[in-house]
């Protein structure tokens, strides 16, 4: 599948859901699947740069759970290995967005939780594209 | 017996709670008076020994949040900016004070587990009223033992790490709480009531409880004199050396010990809960990434190290609790993920080939971490393991209508990191 297609698909999935907490949870958990599992299955000498995405992710689905989030996650259409740098980019520049979106019906925790995954999302998003390998 | 403590154990418990321990403590000891005669002559002697036990502790707390220096100063009365003049009510109050919680007549009675040297045997049957007061006494001694970590042994002056509302405030915002345990224990009444009626002669009583005692009324004015104590102070800790936030290395090398001497208070404990337990993982993966990255020529023997901390990471992957993370080691380490991030110190060369060295020569304190977490994971209870997932992709990661269950057996233990073989140079290969 391409990867614009699959971002689409996840997309419509995620899209569903009426709060931006929700969403940016939703994106999220995606972006820790896929770190997780680059993280599990590369097998060189190093650990993948992705050892910069998952704690920070882990850590903003934690947040946002106890800010009181409270939604199903998604499943994951499969995605090429070869793929999976630009998918996790992908995926992390969706949760910016997402999380970085004004939510009237957010609780004053949510918007906190939001902020701090916009935060963490940037951060992540540019160690792993920029860490050597 | 004593019923349970009412005050939970904290990761760092406050003056303030060991104050309100002592004056539960004491509380109940009032009330089993109360309620109940003593049982014995012995346990009522035990009672008044404890209870003199209590006020002089009490004392010896309030020589210590005042300093020996600084009493003694007192005590000689020369006026200066830092010693006010003692014919002050409030200062003549407190003296008054501290003198009568150590009146030398109120003198503790000899009990049957004493021997004639004056040590005591067993003091395991003194009553409830005594084990009571006694625990209040340690409560007290506990915290004048905290205060005094803020304190140079030498000097008496604060620490430069001691927070403003202490190392700036008056003495008597400490001596109020020692004088609100010491309210509910200087009455004589009813303790000497029941020494009467366990069997204790009234010259004894006399003795021991003397009528004249003047603490109620010295207690009262100190009270009076202080009011009540600031809020902020009753929150203060053991001290603790600051992080030094200057230089990224010194800043590194302070985190990783304060992550290991968590790790080391949750091996007293025994337990530390899954997401504690990752997030020692991810700091070592980090770790692992970075010294592998840094120096590509020894990434052969790197990859051992990097292949243990991804086991660790796959064996910690599914596991569940609904215990939360211990927020003092996840902050650590997201500090740590920030210092060691490549664009932190992209700019400042040097400053990163000092915080690269840090990370090498901190990696046996790494490996104490993950030594520690072996023996926790191991040993744990608390671990929630999920059903086995079926999705190809997502590895055990899919939760959602999944039952956990507790473990019936202990998991397996942490996969113990084996350190790569060390050679001539490569003295930074460890662990991470």
């Amino acid at each position: 599948m391409d990867i614009a297609d699959w971002i689409d698909l996840i997309d419509a999935r995620i899209a569903r859901r009426s709060r931006a907490a929700d969403r940016a949870w939703a994106w999220a958990h995606i972006a820790h699947l896929i770190a997780l599992n680059d993280l599990l299955t590369d097998r060189s000498t190093a650990p993948s740069a992705a050892c910069w995405v998952e704690p920070r992710i882990a850590w903003t689905l934690d947040d946002l759970a106890s800010a009181g989030t409270r939604t199903d996650p998604v499943r994951l259409p499969l995605v090429d290995p070869a793929d999976t740098p630009e998918a996790l980019q992908r995926v992390l520049d969706r949760l910016i967005l997402t999380a970085g979106t004004p939510d009237a019906h957010a609780t004053a925790a949510q918007a906190d939780a939001c902020a701090q995954a916009v935060t963490r999302a940037v951060a992540a998003r540019l160690d792993y594209a920029t860490s050597p390998t | 017996m004593i019923a349970a403590d009412p005050v939970p154990a904290a990761p760092h418990p406050t003056y303030g709670e060991f104050m309100d321990r002592a004056r539960w403590h004491t509380t109940k000891a009032f009330q089993l008076l109360t309620r109940a005669p003593m049982a014995s002559e012995d346990h009522a002697r035990h009672a008044v020994r404890s209870r003199a036990d209590l006020l002089t502790g009490l004392a010896a707390h309030a020589r210590a949040v005042i300093g020996p220096a600084h009493l003694a100063a007192l005590r000689e009365h020369p006026v200066t900016r830092r010693t006010p003049d003692p014919t002050d009510p409030r200062v003549r109050h407190l003296l008054a004070w501290i003198d009568a919680l150590t009146e030398p007549s109120r003198r503790s009675p000899s009990t049957a587990n004493e021997t004639h040297d004056g040590d005591v045997r067993d003091t395991r049957d003194r009553g409830p009223v005594a084990e009571a007061y006694g625990a209040a006494t340690l409560a007290v001694g506990t915290a004048a033992d905290l205060i005094a970590t803020h304190h140079d042994g030498a000097t008496g002056a604060a620490r430069p790490w001691t927070p403003p509302q202490l190392a700036g405030s008056d003495y008597g915002l400490l001596v109020v709480e020692a004088a609100r345990v010491a309210a509910l224990a200087a009455a004589i009444e009813p303790l000497a009531l029941r020494c009467r009626e366990a069997g204790l002669t009234r010259s004894e009583v006399d003795l021991h409880l003397p009528l004249a005692d003047r603490l109620v009324d010295a207690t009262w004015s100190v009270a009076a004199e202080w009011g009540f104590p600031e809020p902020g102070i009753r929150d203060i800790t053991v001290a603790r050396p600051p992080i030094r936030t200057g230089d990224p290395a010194a800043e590194w090398t302070d985190r990783i010990r304060c992550v290991r001497d968590r790790m080391r208070a949750h091996q007293d404990t025994g337990h530390a809960g899954v997401r504690t337990l990752q997030d020692v993982a991810r700091l070592g993966t980090v770790v692992s990434h970075i010294l592998a990255t840094s120096r590509p020529d020894a990434s052969a023997q790197q990859s051992a190290i990097t292949a243990t901390w991804r086991s660790i990471t796959e064996y910690l992957a599914p596991l569940r609790s609904t215990e939360p993370a211990d927020r003092t080691i996840r902050g650590h380490v997201e500090r740590m993920l920030e210092l060691a991030r490549p664009a932190h110190t992209q700019d400042t060369p040097r400053a990163r080939g000092r915080l690269l060295r840090a990370i090498t020569d901190t990696t046996p304190v790494v490996d104490e971490c993950a030594a520690i977490a072996d023996r926790l994971a191991a040993s744990s209870a608390d671990l929630w393991i999920p059903a086995k997932s079926t999705h190809p992709y997502l590895r055990s990661i899919r939760t959602s209508g999944l039952a956990a269950r507790r473990s019936t057996e202990a998991p397996r233990a942490w996969p113990r990191p084996t350190r790569a073989p060390a050679s001539g140079t490569a003295r930074w290969v460890g662990l991470s």
